[in-house]
């Protein structure tokens, strides 16, 4: 996918990338991202809790006006709200 | 702290003795095409790759595939399955939002947050090993549709 946003990009369609693998992002460098630390498959929110997802959703969006910089990545600071440490056990 | 997954993956795949995926590492983004218009006014593609398809569409194939799905705004969320070998997909079966956020834009949209949800949305596979066919064939061929719908911004969301 974020090789899809750097070709969308370069043929001059603005992109932002919800990504919940930080690691990967830095490595394939889309134009704008942000990070929501849970786990893979839940990008763009926990199932069922519109609310939440409303809110990383309208963050995802705002980066379009605002990033100012190419290879911005925004680390959002939502808990996984299931588990918020989930990481702590992911194997 | 965050998952490492490109480590995770190379110490499975050195495990296991097959070759891991080669995630494409760049020097540099590319330079930020801007914005035409405020959001308000802006039509906003939202594309997944989570391996979403309708239900009377043909999934996806797990390994490799670089097709895509393009998807109503207005489909019922019901009538979305998911076919991804890469990802845990138990709770985006339940509720498709968690990687395709339909429901939420649909919202934006009547609020007048956004101009305008893009219909269709489109749908991906994940970690295609074939990224020169995903560059070369697959990209451009959906640039021309976003085009094609008029499309000023993209809201993408890799699964």
């Amino acid at each position: 996918m974020g090789l899809l946003a750097r070709v969308l990009e370069e043929q001059g369609l603005p992109t932002a990338t919800i990504t919940s693998a930080r690691d990967i992002t830095e490595a394939v460098k889309p134009p704008r991202a942000v990070f929501v630390n849970f786990p893979l498959g839940h990008e763009a929110g926990a199932p069922f809790d519109i609310a939440l997802q409303r809110r990383i959703v309208g963050d995802a969006l705002a980066i379009l006006e605002s990033a100012t910089v190419s290879g911005t990545i925004i680390d959002l600071a939502y808990a996984y709200p299931p588990d918020p440490g989930w990481e702590q056990t992911f194997v | 702290m965050p998952v490492r997954y490109i480590e995770r993956a190379n110490r499975i795949a050195a495990e296991r003795g097959t070759t891991p995926y080669q995630y494409t590492v760049h020097a540099a983004a590319p330079p930020l095409a801007s914005l035409a218009k405020p959001l308000a006014q802006c039509r906003v593609a939202l594309i997944t790759s989570g391996g979403v398809h309708h239900v009377r569409q043909e999934p996806f194939e797990e390994r490799d595939d670089t097709t895509f799905r393009e998807l109503p705004k207005d489909v019922p969320l019901n009538e979305l399955r998911i076919r991804h070998g890469g990802y845990n997909h138990a709770d985006a079966d339940r509720d498709p939002n968690c990687v395709l956020p339909l429901t939420v834009m649909r919202q934006m949209e009547a609020e007048g947050v956004i101009g305008a949800l893009a219909s269709p949305v489109f749908s991906f596979m994940g970690r295609v090993p074939s990224r020169l066919r995903l560059m070369q064939e697959t990209a451009p061929g959906l640039a021309k549709r976003l085009r094609a719908a008029d499309v000023d911004a993209c809201l993408l969301v890799p699964a």
